[in-house]
């Protein structure tokens, strides 16, 4: 047992470099072939020089923590009206019939096809993006938490009405925590929602950033650039993820020992 | 002590149980017994002020109960689950019923386990636990040993019969299990389609050990019951056509 303990933690490391050694690889091999033009795809060691040389001029990190901060704000704002709009449509039925009908068409829509709509009435700016990227994460945490929420086990609450349990303390000791792997099923959906709505809502608009980065590099056949903007987008979107994962087994130990 | 007049309950145009009256008096466990769908847990969830119900209930207001899936909370440990009733205790009585409660399943070491990391039995133990915590009058349990293998049904019967002797509780037990009901109840009723079709007296002494089962009266009493199930179960049968299959044309 030991042994397979051993095993499985080197594997956690192990797994991971060598997926991401193989494909550089295989990046390094096609690059240098004759298959794609040069300039069309660079060799990783030419996009690492140009993460180098975004990293070193200064730039790299105004454009992170602009990001950084219009994702994690959106993040948070869609994610808890998600949370909260979730729970109540899931637990209400006078709030599940007015609202589920309205939000249901809403859902349906493609979120970049409304960001017209948020440039017209929230403007252009950080404020627009981060809004932007709040609506795009509501809805995937809203129809997890919705869906969470309406199906918990009736034996939950019958046993907490012959505990003598009121309805708000039903609702804080019961549902909240029982709907906790349906929202974060939907916040770590929201979260990656979250990078597409940010290199998306980037690409106009704005001065800085990673999406900005992706899409100034990508006019001006910077492709090494590019390359190492997406990188960057990638590892933070991943890096957000493992978060994500990180505070709720911090906050919800439970999930992991029932497991 | 629960007492039922007339006590009906409707799904619908369904009337799945009808004018049933019986009582449950102080240390004392009565058994609803009878096939799945009889209308046993009805009467026990009307009870329990689960489901509406026409008829009248007497019974206390704090009725301890205990379900066949447990309804234990995953994202609770075992101490948080058992004291989830008595939550406007302050908190070093809350601790110390807590604890008085684990130890007196059994399970005293086990507190700050999540529920996923017990067996079913102690899963069970710590239901019963968190049941009796709020030192309720009446206990209903909805066939609470269904969820357990054989081997630990008897056991937990033999150990149930201590609880109820030593906490003096008016019990309503739900069970389909002959052995079960004989080894843990004082009186039986019989439930078919909804209403009380017979009552057998349990009158064997008290306390009841394992070796009861081997006892001539305990095996009587238990060949009655299996008689009514295998009666009711009769009229149940599904008759097949025996030319069912050969006419495919």
């Amino acid at each position: 047992m030991q042994f397979l303990r051993l095993k499985s933690g080197w594997m956690v490391w192990a797994g991971p470099t060598i997926g991401i050694t193989v494909v550089l690889l295989l990046w390094e091999a096609l690059a240098r072939s004759s298959v794609f033009d040069r300039v069309l795809l660079p060799p990783p060691i030419k996009v690492l020089a140009a993460l180098s040389d975004w990293a070193r001029s200064g730039v790299l990190w105004d454009d992170l923590v602009i990001s950084v901060w219009r994702a994690w704000v959106g993040l948070l704002i869609g994610a808890t009206s998600g949370v909260a709009v979730g729970v109540l449509t899931g637990r209400s039925r006078v709030l599940g019939s007015l609202l589920v009908p309205v939000l249901t068409p809403v859902r349906a829509l493609p979120p970049v096809s409304l960001i017209p709509l948020f440039i017209i009435f929230v403007g252009i700016d950080t404020t627009g993006k981060i809004a932007v990227i709040a609506f795009s994460v509501f809805f995937p945490v809203w129809t997890n938490t919705h869906i969470g929420a309406s199906n918990l086990p009736t034996a939950y609450f019958k046993a907490a009405h012959s505990l003598g349990l009121g309805r708000l303390r039903i609702m804080l000791r019961i549902v909240l925590p029982a709907t906790v792997p349906s929202m974060l099923a939907g916040i770590r959906l929201g979260a990656a929602v979250s990078f597409i709505m940010l290199y998306v809502s980037e690409l106009s608009g704005a001065s800085a950033g990673i999406g900005y980065r992706v899409s100034v590099s990508h006019l001006s056949y910077q492709i090494d650039l590019m390359l190492a903007s997406l990188a960057v987008l990638g590892a933070l979107a991943a890096a957000t993820d493992m978060m994500i994962v990180l505070i709720s087994r911090w906050l919800f130990p439970w999930m992991e020992r029932t497991r | 002590m629960i007492v039922t007049e007339n006590l009906s309950v409707r799904y619908g145009d369904i009337e799945a149980v009808r004018d049933v009256d019986f009582e449950v008096g102080t240390a004392e466990v009565v058994a609803l017994f009878g096939r799945s769908g009889s209308g046993k847990s009805s009467i026990a969830n009307a009870i329990a002020g689960f489901i509406p119900y026409s008829g009248l209930i007497k019974a206390p207001n704090n009725i301890g109960v205990v379900f066949q899936s447990y309804a234990l909370y995953p994202f609770m440990t075992c101490s948080a689950n058992v004291g989830l009733g008595i939550h406007d205790l302050p908190k070093g009585e809350w601790r110390s019923r807590v604890n008085e409660m684990l130890e007196f399943v059994g399970l005293s070491a086990l507190g700050k386990r999540y529920p996923a990391e017990l067996s079913g039995g102690q899963q069970q133990r710590v239901a019963i636990a968190r049941a009796l915590a709020g030192a309720p009058q009446c206990l209903i349990m909805d066939e609470p040993f269904g969820a357990v293998d054989v081997l630990l049904r008897e056991s937990f019967a033999n150990w149930f019969d201590q609880v109820v002797t030593e906490k003096r509780l008016s019990v309503l037990f739900i069970s389909h299990d002959p052995e079960e009901v004989v080894h843990i109840s004082d009186r039986v009723h019989i439930i078919e389609n909804g209403s009380i079709s017979d009552t057998v007296r349990i009158d064997l002494p008290r306390p009841r050990p394992i070796e009861i089962r081997d006892d001539p009266k305990f095996r009587a009493l238990t060949r009655r019951l299996k008689t009514v199930v295998a009666s009711t179960s009769d009229t149940l049968q599904i008759r097949k056509d025996p030319q069912e299959g050969l006419n495919n044309d």
